[in-house]
């Protein structure tokens, strides 16, 4: 019973680490670019199936997740600077539909190149089997994920508090002007913040893509999630992607053996409570 | 909505415009294939039009709509289900139902402005999607309801028009949503209407001049609701089904797409959006089933290129065929 | 009975430990034009702020016509006899300039705004009033021009202009020369004098020569607080003023 328990709370904390890595993409770029990107989803998705490729073509896991997030990353430079710059300036409900568009084509093109039934990625050989003590047993690549996470957590953070991108990313949300005043060539460092906020979303999808494969039409979902986890965390805020995160997982994870549908619900409704309550969320600037 | 505010809006009202939505009427079921997808074409242009008095007048944008449409599928089919009512009294409650779900909605998304307004629609269209999901009892869950009926019109005892051939249905959708345009330009045209525009222009402004925005934003919300409610229950009426994606997300942003692409400037771009998706939806779904992937690219260039949507667009052509306007009058310019 | 028109009791705007509006009782009498300086951060903004209902008061009292309006939202005042003008010009700028000035007249008529179904131009006073103000502000030439092209002098006159039109006993204007260029800036004190023959006008300025020219009585504040208030003369030759504000100026 109490490993049912724990072993539901461990899947938790790895769906939750996964969310992080997608909300915190997220939050980077809405907190710099004051830009909501819904198609964020779906760059988790194509990362997915990048990975797929990158494993079939070379067999290598551990390839993929170094190739798929920066082929990501590079689709998501080139559509910031064609595109996405040139709707910085208007109002979220255009940022919203432009988005919802790139989502579509990417989603649609997902389809057209890999077929409309996901695909399947085999865990990592090193990572096969499962970790047993006493008779808890739970599996190692799942494990990883946690342990992965964590530590592409931890190099954002080094990278946004001890590097001077990312100090420049951390004073543009404050203020885009004074950081443009002060000489910096603000369209490149936009484009590349996009980059690595939908890189992240990349590496999750690689992470996930061997417990569920690789799947087309998961974007809205995945995309719903983030939002969540960004509002309850707070907009703008690393630790809370990362408590948001958590927090949804586990709630998630728990919910499935009590009650499914409930969870969604749960999720959604605390997201409600949140914006009504206390909208700056657990972690957010007032 | 920004300060600067890039949406088109409405300027005066043409007297030609319900002649042109009359011509359009008469004219789609001609052109069409089908009498059954002019009657689509003109039920999600009813909700692009409610979803435009959000977006277009006021300055809201809904992800919520979704949740009244559905709603009041569900609610005519079950009315006319398990009770046995008619025609009118089946719109009547999804109209009813549309509202007062919008008034719960609306009150509480309009506690919170901008994004976070927006992200509030989008959580609450997801609650409601969970819900109807798990009230499968009443909403036949993943399968949806089947069996809805389409009443006959009639007085009293005395059937006055079946409707089950798809051409008098259309006819009494023509009908409905002629009567709903006119009504809702009057509503545009009248204080409570121009109060909403002078809320998208400039809340704070219109807040310091004495109105209680809260209260003309729930109004409005309310009318939406009421329309879209209409809207669904014509839907279910039409395809005698009621399914879960009804009240899904997506539902809603077909809709927002719809009312954009259509162009927000006039309550005659529902038509003009609702026609285009619903048409590229039908005819090229048959011939590339990854027809999204246009509707993407549509998307992005509306908003690049034209962001008055096909409305804006026409009316633009249409004035520069006309000709430019007479010049302004000649002023003292002292204070310049 | 009370011979002020608007009264603030011991008025408080604490953001945290920072009292922005430190304990002030100001008195404006009807009838007056009354204005409000103070160097920057003297609270002027604040007891502004308060004075519209765009900030709640954390402490005190607000008098107007002797009732304790300080719950009222910023749209209630409205209808009691208040009306403001902004320091940033907030018009409806993609409206005509008419159509500003009449939404403004109906936002008083509070019910009236909530009818859907007659038109807008059946409630021919709004209209009617619109026309008036535009005689007034000599804007009736641009009635039809969208607010946001007008020229900014124009814009600032609009702007005092909206508040005339709920019919308010009490003009309560935000430093409305702001960015007014030198040519444009009588036309404005002009009309605030002219605006003083039948309303209290309560305004901020910065403009020496205007505040000198125009007001019957000055307060001014310091540090969230009155420091001196009086007539013209009375307040220009108050040492703690001249050294704190008026040495530069004027």
């Amino acid at each position: 019973m109490l490993n049912l328990y724990l072993f539901q709370i461990l899947n938790g904390l790895g769906l939750g680490m996964i969310y992080f890595l997608i909300a915190v993409g997220l939050t980077i770029i809405f907190g710099l670019l004051n830009f909501v990107n819904f198609a964020h989803g779906a760059f988790f998705l194509l990362g997915a199936y990048i990975c797929y490729t990158a494993v079939s073509l070379t067999g290598s896991f551990w390839l993929a997740l170094l190739v798929a997030p920066l082929v990501v990353a590079a689709l998501a430079w080139a559509i910031e600077r064609l595109l996405i710059q040139r709707i910085y300036h208007l109002p979220h409900t255009f940022q919203i539909l432009v988005t919802l568009g790139i989502a579509l084509i990417i989603q649609e093109a997902s389809v057209l190149i890999w077929g409309p039934v996901g695909k399947s990625v085999a865990v990592p050989e090193l990572l096969r089997g499962v970790l047993i003590v006493g008779d808890f047993v739970y599996p190692y690549y799942r494990l990883f994920l946690i342990v992965f996470s964590a530590l592409v957590g931890l190099a954002l953070w080094l990278l946004l508090e001890r590097t001077r991108f990312g100090a420049l990313v951390r004073a543009g949300s404050e203020s885009t002007e004074t950081v443009s005043l002060l000489g910096t060539n603000i369209f490149r460092l936009f484009s590349m913040t996009f980059a690595l906020g939908v890189a992240l979303a990349g590496i999750a999808g690689v992470l996930f893509a061997p417990l569920r494969g690789a799947q087309p039409f998961v974007g809205p979902e995945i995309l719903g999630v983030a939002f969540v986890v960004v509002v309850i965390g707070g907009m703008g805020s690393f630790s809370g992607a990362l408590v948001g995160g958590l927090l949804v997982g586990v709630v998630q994870s728990l919910m499935t053996t009590l009650w499914p549908q409930g969870a969604s619900l749960m999720i959604y409704g605390a997201m409600a409570a949140v914006i009504l309550v206390r909208p700056y969320g657990l972690f957010g600037r007032a | 909505m920004s300060e600067k505010n890039p949406l088109p809006f409405a300027k005066t009202q043409s007297r030609a415009l319900p002649w042109l939505v009359v011509a359009v009427l008469i004219g789609l079921p001609l052109v069409l294939p089908s009498a059954t997808l002019a009657t689509e074409i003109l039920i999600f242009a009813l909700a692009a039009l409610a979803c435009n008095l959000l977006l277009g007048y006021t300055g809201l944008l809904s992800f919520g709509q979704g949740i009244f449409f559905g709603a009041g599928a569900y609610c005519a089919a079950l009315l006319m289900i398990h009770l046995q009512l008619g025609l009118f009294s089946a719109l009547f409650g999804a109209a009813l139902v549309g509202a007062l779900l919008a008034l719960l909605v609306g009150a509480l998304a309009i506690r919170r402005t901008g994004i976070y307004f927006v992200m509030l629609t989008l959580a609450f269209s997801q609650m409601a999607y969970f819900i109807a999901y798990t009230l499968s009892d009443w909403t036949g869950g993943d399968n949806g309801l089947l069996s809805v009926p389409r009443p006959e019109i009639r007085l009293g005892d005395t059937v006055l028009l079946s409707l089950g051939d798809a051409r008098y249905f259309y006819a009494f959708v023509a009908v409905l949503f002629l009567l709903i345009f006119i009504g809702a330009r009057r509503v545009i045209a009248s204080p409570f209407g121009s109060t909403l525009m002078a809320i998208r222009e400039n809340e704070t402004r219109a807040a310091a001049i004495g109105y209680d925005t809260r209260h003309f934003k729930i109004l409005v919300f309310m009318l939406s609701g009421a329309v879209t409610g209409i809207a669904g229950a014509l839907y279910a009426m039409l395809l005698h089904f009621v399914p879960l994606s009804n009240i899904d997300l997506a539902m809603s942003e077909n809709i927002l797409i719809m009312t954009i692409v259509g162009g927000t400037g006039s309550l005659f771009g529902s038509l003009l959006g609702a026609g285009s998706i619903v048409l590229l939806g039908e005819f090229l779904s048959d011939l590339w089933p990854r027809w999204l992937m246009l509707l993407g690219i549509i998307l992005i260039l509306v908003v690049v290129f034209m962001r008055g949507g096909l409305w804006g667009g026409l009316s633009s052509l249409f004035e520069r065929i006309r000709g430019p306007r007479k010049a302004a009058l000649p002023t003292e310019e002292k204070l310049s | 009975m009370t011979q002020y028109l608007l009264q603030t009791q011991d008025l408080e705007l604490a953001y945290g430990a920072f009292h922005a509006v430190n304990g002030v009782n100001l008195k404006v009498e009807a009838g007056t034009i009354h204005t409000i300086i103070g160097p920057n951060g003297a609270g002027k903004t604040s007891l502004f702020h308060c004075l519209t209902g765009e900030r709640q008061a954390t402490a005190g009292a607000i008098l107007f016509n002797g009732k304790n309006i300080i719950k009222k939202p910023a749209h209630g005042r409205v209808g009691l006899g208040m009306a403001r003008s902004f320091q940033l010009t907030s018009l409806f700028q993609n409206l005509s300039v008419r159509e500003n000035l009449r939404l403004a007249a109906q936002g008083r008529d509070g019910l009236a705004a909530l009818n859907f179904w007659r038109h807008v131009d059946s409630r021919r006073e709004h209209l009617e009033m619109a026309d008036q103000v535009l005689e007034r502000l000599q804007l009736t030439a641009r009635a039809d021009t969208l607010a946001g092209e007008l020229s900014h002098g124009q814009q600032r006159v609009l702007e005092v202009g909206m508040s005339i039109c709920s019919r308010p006993k009490l003009l309560m204007l935000d430093e409305p020369t702001s960015g007014m260029g030198i040519d444009d800036i009588p036309i404005m004190t002009q009309l605030i004098s002219d605006l003083g023959r039948d309303h209290t006008v309560l305004l901020i300025e910065h403009n020496m020569s205007i505040v000198m020219s125009i007001s019957q009585r000055i307060t001014v504040m310091s540090h969230g607080q009155i420091l001196v208030e009086g007539t013209p003369q009375f307040v220009r030759a108050d040492e703690r003023v001249r050294s704190a504000y008026l040495g530069e100026a004027a």
